[in-house]
């Protein structure tokens, strides 16, 4: 165990080096992730004749894209971190020594994307923060029941983290792939997804984000109410089943890549 | 001596559509402890195969090995715990870090952290000539300073055994003799097992105890350095002389000897090919007769280059001829 947390301390000393030595960098990211929420959600309140609301449907309409954007946000993080990073360490060639240090690498990949999640606070943080101000929204982050819901979403994240990993291991080069998946979940999980009819809405039911983004977004909601058991318990058994069958198939793909050498490029 | 690395019947096959490409046909070889291997052999040979396969990269088709006694399929953990390595065509280090933070992260990583870390790292920055390197970034440092920080990541954690793919390949001369050192003092010193691949012969000459030479996905042979040079040792004289012989020695030299003789302004070299280095005081006989005074004798001996190409040439060897 000790050594676990030795392990994971050296993901995250690396991830923190990496985020504050190129300023530039994740300034420019806040700043595209900024820019990216205004257009997508004025964009789609002009399309939608909904600009001039009244203060409180705006606030609530503000919340929910807060809350979409936000869970959007982790499933960034964990395509990057357990999809996009094992390409680009096999491109770099550093995914050999990845995988030499011993552990198992669907262990590895998610201390890496823990490490991900709790350095890109960095990023997250002033984020929220140019969003609350431009939107004049106060977001009621109530800790007890926020932190739950976006931890458990995360959770379904990371198994859905492993899918796309195994996508990666197996096909390698899937960058142009992977940004379509990126801006696909942006597009079904900043909308209510109640809006949703037909195949849009069964794909986006689906999705390791949308039992997440609804309680959070009520949870963020103005006065709003306790989140109740059954939608609990779902939110429990969607992330569960993502993380199951995502390490499952991880795992399946390790396999297939080992016997037919596709690990690393070396 | 302790076994290292312990390789039977070792195979891989990789198949698909139809087709079956093997690229390890059932070899074995082993590396003891503190001894280095140079692992030779063409490009498509197997030895990257091989390796992959102790790194657990590859999975084996079938076959046994052992890294310190320890089955990687069963207890990959541990088994790794036991191996560092520098891999050819890799860069094994995040450029985006410093030296220091590189090899704080390979010892981090694999939990490896002992509390005399500091002192360890310390001492491994001035062995390897990176102390005053240690806050720069890798990526700005020179590709000799990379290979070093390389090595040095692979050796933080301590391991016993270390997997070396081409390190000097692209290195300018003293970097190559720096990293050679190094190696040849890991070995001698602190008696880690080196597995070292290279298409560098006088490299692999200089720094191995054994070579295992593979072509065609098998080890065509497996031994001591020393046992290969003595057996491919030609026996293969060159004599020098002042002036010249008669014609008529000179073709009883070249009939009954097989000499080969050459003539230039300032005198003669003949080439003999003797069996007993006691026949020498023959040939020398016949000089002395004609007063022809000799300037040099020397032994010719066979480098591992030349033990290489006639194995590779020639294909598998019986392991009988070779001494364990």
């Amino acid at each position: 165990m000790k050594q676990l947390v030795l392990a994971l301390r050296a993901e995250i000393k690396v991830g923190f080096a990496k985020t504050v030595r190129y300023p530039v960098q994740t300034l420019t990211s806040v700043l595209v992730l900024y820019l990216l929420f205004v257009g997508v959600f004025y964009g789609s309140r002009s399309i939608a004749g909904v600009v001039n609301t009244p203060s409180a449907d705006f606030a609530r309409s503000a919340t929910e894209a807060i809350a979409g954007y936000l869970l959007w946000f982790f499933a960034l993080i964990a395509i990057d971190s357990m999809s996009q990073n094992i390409s680009e360490e096999a491109q770099t060639g550093t995914l050999e020594q990845f995988y030499l240090a011993g552990w198992s690498f669907p262990l590895m990949l998610f201390l890496r994307f823990l490490s991900s999640i709790l350095t890109s606070l960095v990023m997250l943080i002033p984020l929220l923060l140019l969003l609350s101000l431009s939107t004049g929204v106060a977001l009621e982050l109530r800790f007890v029941d926020t932190l739950p819901v976006v931890g458990l979403t995360i959770l379904g994240l990371c198994g859905f983290g492993y899918l796309l990993g195994a996508v990666t291991l197996l096909f390698k080069r899937i960058g142009n792939a992977m940004t379509l998946v990126q801006f696909g979940l942006l597009f079904l999980c900043l909308p209510p997804v109640e809006q949703f009819s037909g195949p849009l809405k069964l794909i986006a039911l689906t999705l390791p984000l949308t039992q997440g983004v609804k309680l959070l977004r009520r949870v963020l909601a103005p006065g709003s109410e306790i989140i109740g058991a059954g939608d609990f318990l779902l939110l429990i058994l969607n992330s569960a089943a993502y993380l199951l069958v995502g390490i499952a198939v991880f795992r399946w793909a390790e396999r297939l890549a080992r016997d037919r050498g596709l690990l690393g490029q070396y | 001596m302790e076994t290292a690395i312990s390789v039977h019947k070792l195979r891989k096959e990789f198949r698909g559509r139809g087709k079956s490409i093997v690229a390890v046909d059932d070899i074995d070889f082993t590396l003891r402890r503190g001894e280095i291997l140079g692992f030779l052999g063409p490009n498509g040979a197997g030895k990257t195969t091989t390796i992959k396969m102790l790194c657990g990269l590859v999975k084996p088709t079938s076959g046994s090995l052992l890294i310190g006694g320890i089955d990687p399929a069963a207890n990959p953990r541990k088994a790794m715990r036991k191996l560092g390595a520098v891999l050819e065509g890799s860069r094994n280090t995040y450029w985006r870090l410093t030296v220091d933070e590189n090899l704080e992260y390979f010892a981090y990583s694999r939990g490896r952290v002992s509390s005399d870390f500091r002192h360890r790292r310390d001492r491994l920055l001035t062995t390897l000539g990176l102390a005053e390197k240690r806050t720069e970034l890798v990526q700005k440092l020179s590709r000799g300073m990379q290979q070093k920080v390389a090595l040095g990541c692979a050796l933080i954690p301590d391991p016993e055994i270390l997997l070396l793919d081409e390190p000097t390949l692209g290195l300018d001369l003293q970097s190559s003799q720096a990293i050679q050192q190094e190696i040849k003092r890991l070995a001698d010193q602190e008696g880690k097992s080196i597995l070292l691949t290279t298409h560098q012969m006088e490299i692999a000459h200089a720094l191995s105890t054994h070579v295992a030479i593979m072509n065609r996905g098998r080890i065509v042979v497996q031994d001591k350095v020393k046992n290969l040079l003595d057996v491919f040792s030609l026996g293969m004289y060159t004599i020098r002389v002042y002036g010249w012989l008669p014609a008529e020695e000179r073709t009883w030299l070249e009939a009954r000897w097989g000499a080969e003789l050459d003539h230039d302004e300032s005198g003669t070299t003949l080439r003999v090919p003797l069996t007993d280095a006691r026949q020498l005081y023959l040939i020398i006989e016949i000089l002395e007769r004609h007063k022809l005074l000799i300037s040099n004798i020397q032994r010719l001996e066979p480098n591992l280059g030349e033990i290489y190409l006639k194995l590779i040439e020639e294909g598998p060897v019986e392991a009988t001829r070779f001494g364990a």
